[in-house]
């Protein structure tokens, strides 16, 4: 069972997590969903979509503009209120790593802190047990907020992502937070050459062997990119290839920007597992 | 019918995997199909004390070794034809708990009536399906004289007209529409003449192959 705040599913559902930016920057939307209220439309698209949380973000997690505390306050905060004010039944997730930011969203309706860069801010998985929120535990080998890689070496990075990551949520059950309100996650390319995000997908199945449930956020990215050659607007094939194997790893949550292509395949990926009956066969059945 | 011995009810019903629920996955094409024939099974066993199956088996239509394709690993066992399992399945779905027997019967030529104690109230579950040929995507594409054929099978079985059944089943395009009722129904049609009416319940061919549910 894994409990997202005042949401609990069952650990055969696979869980479209729709990204919502409200910055002017990010690397795929470019500021697309910035206002408030194009941010809201994009609520509505995604959970008519099927998606069961949305993750709102108010700061790039590369650099750019800089938010402040205050900015980003502004950016969540209210955002969170309308959304939990239309959509009861949608999991609100936050990624901050502010804990002030943490508080003030949970406070607003957030039922999941996306802690991006990993318990950089050791307060906030506090305020994800005081909120009873669920809490995800990244692997950012110890980075700074919005720092990008460089010469990055790992002697295993799939061994240093389940350290960390397991570490960390050893840590957020200490403080509180409910067992099934923790999740991992590798956090491809942070941190990370193609060629590390490349072996943390191979070898997926360790990471999920660990009994917590992982989180994988694949879509668009430079790994994909990287490896196939492509700008930003033409990687959802290779996206959806990475979301296949993760899937068939066992990976339960995806966090995306396009949720009805995902979710053809985690269903898709779900049925040859056989964790998912397929919708309606009766090919030579008759 | 309580009293009376032999055979003292009859239920036709088709033999269709997609009476299995799980088969056809989150949706269910057959629940109102899979309700009649419940019913029909039912209704022939009451008073019953035990029940003869009789199940085609011939043609790809009617495999004599059937394995359920959504099963995540190999099974391994003794041969089970299809018509038998399903056969099972719908006894078991009317709630009936008697002594079962299931006979193979392949192109009418099972004699079963050794099996029968005159002594013994029997329920008969005949197994078997009309054409399969009544549309572009049915397993015998489409062949116009399906729709001639079943409907006079359906009328034989509305009137528990036991000559007409046998002969429809015996007639050369029988075999060409793989009607799986080829096989029974003829033996079913050598009953001793103790029942008397018909009724057909259910008709349908969501997939270009009809399936029928009658009593007698």
């Amino acid at each position: 069972m894994l409990t997202l705040g005042r949401h609990t599913f069952s650990d055969d559902r696979l869980l479209v997590m729709a990204i919502v930016n409200r910055t002017r920057d990010s690397f795929y939307d470019k500021g697309a969903t910035y206002a408030e209220d194009a941010a809201l439309d994009r609520v509505r698209q995604v959970v008519d979509q099927g998606a069961e949380i949305v993750d709102i973000g108010g700061v790039k997690a590369g650099p750019g503009d800089v938010v402040d505390l205050d900015e980003e306050l502004r950016r969540t905060v209210g955002f969170v209120a309308r959304v939990r004010e239309e959509f009861p039944d949608v999991v609100i997730s936050v990624d901050t790593w502010r804990h002030e930011v943490g508080e003030a969203v949970c406070a607003a309706g957030a039922d999941l802190l996306n802690d991006a860069w990993g318990g950089y801010d050791p307060q906030l998985l506090e305020v994800a047990a005081r909120h009873g929120a669920a809490y995800v535990c990244t692997h950012t080998n110890g980075a700074t907020p919005r720092q990008p890689p460089h010469r990055v070496s790992y002697a295993d990075v799939v061994r240093a992502a389940i350290d960390d990551t397991v570490a960390l949520a050893n840590r957020a059950l200490a403080a509180g937070v409910a067992r099934e309100s923790l999740l991992i996650d590798p956090a491809h390319d942070f941190e990370k050459t193609t060629w590390h995000s490349l072996e943390i997908t191979r070898r997926l199945d360790e990471m999920t062997a660990t009994g917590w449930p992982v989180l994988v956020s694949l879509s668009n990215k430079d790994f994909v990119g990287e490896t196939l050659d492509l700008p930003t607007e033409q990687r959802l094939t290779g996206t959806l290839a990475a979301t296949a194997i993760s899937a068939w790893h066992g990976a339960r949550v995806y966090r995306v920007h396009e949720v009805v292509e995902t979710r053809q395949v985690l269903d898709m990926v779900a049925s040859i597992r056989g964790i998912r009956p397929p919708a309606r066969t009766t090919r030579a059945l008759a | 019918m309580t009293g009376a011995t032999g055979v003292t009810g009859a239920a036709f019903v088709p033999m269709t995997p997609l009476f299995f629920r799980h088969l056809s996955g989150q949706a269910d094409p057959v629940a109102e199909l899979r309700d009649a024939a419940v019913d029909a099974v039912r209704e022939a066993c009451r008073g019953a004390e035990q029940v003869v199956a009789l199940c085609p088996v011939g043609g790809r239509e009617a495999p004599g070794d059937w394995h359920d394709p959504s099963r995540t690993r190999p099974l391994h066992g003794a041969p089970r034809s299809l018509a038998e399992q399903v056969g099972e399945h719908l006894l078991e779905l009317a709630g009936v708990d008697l002594p079962a027997t299931y006979v193979e019967c392949t192109d009418g030529e099972a004699d079963f009536r050794g099996l029968l104690d005159p002594g013994v109230r029997t329920a008969l579950v005949v197994l078997g399906d009309g054409a399969a040929a009544r549309s572009q995507g049915a397993p015998g594409h489409i062949d116009e004289r399906s729709f001639a054929y079943d409907d006079a099978v359906a009328a034989a079985l509305a009137a528990a007209d036991r000559n007409a059944l046998a002969s429809l089943a015996q007639a050369p395009e029988a075999f060409e529409l793989m009607v799986t009722g080829r096989h029974t129904w003829p033996v079913a049609a050598r009953l001793e003449p103790r029942l008397h009416g018909g009724s057909l319940t259910h008709r349908s061919d969501p997939f270009g192959l009809t399936y029928v549910v009658a009593r007698w």
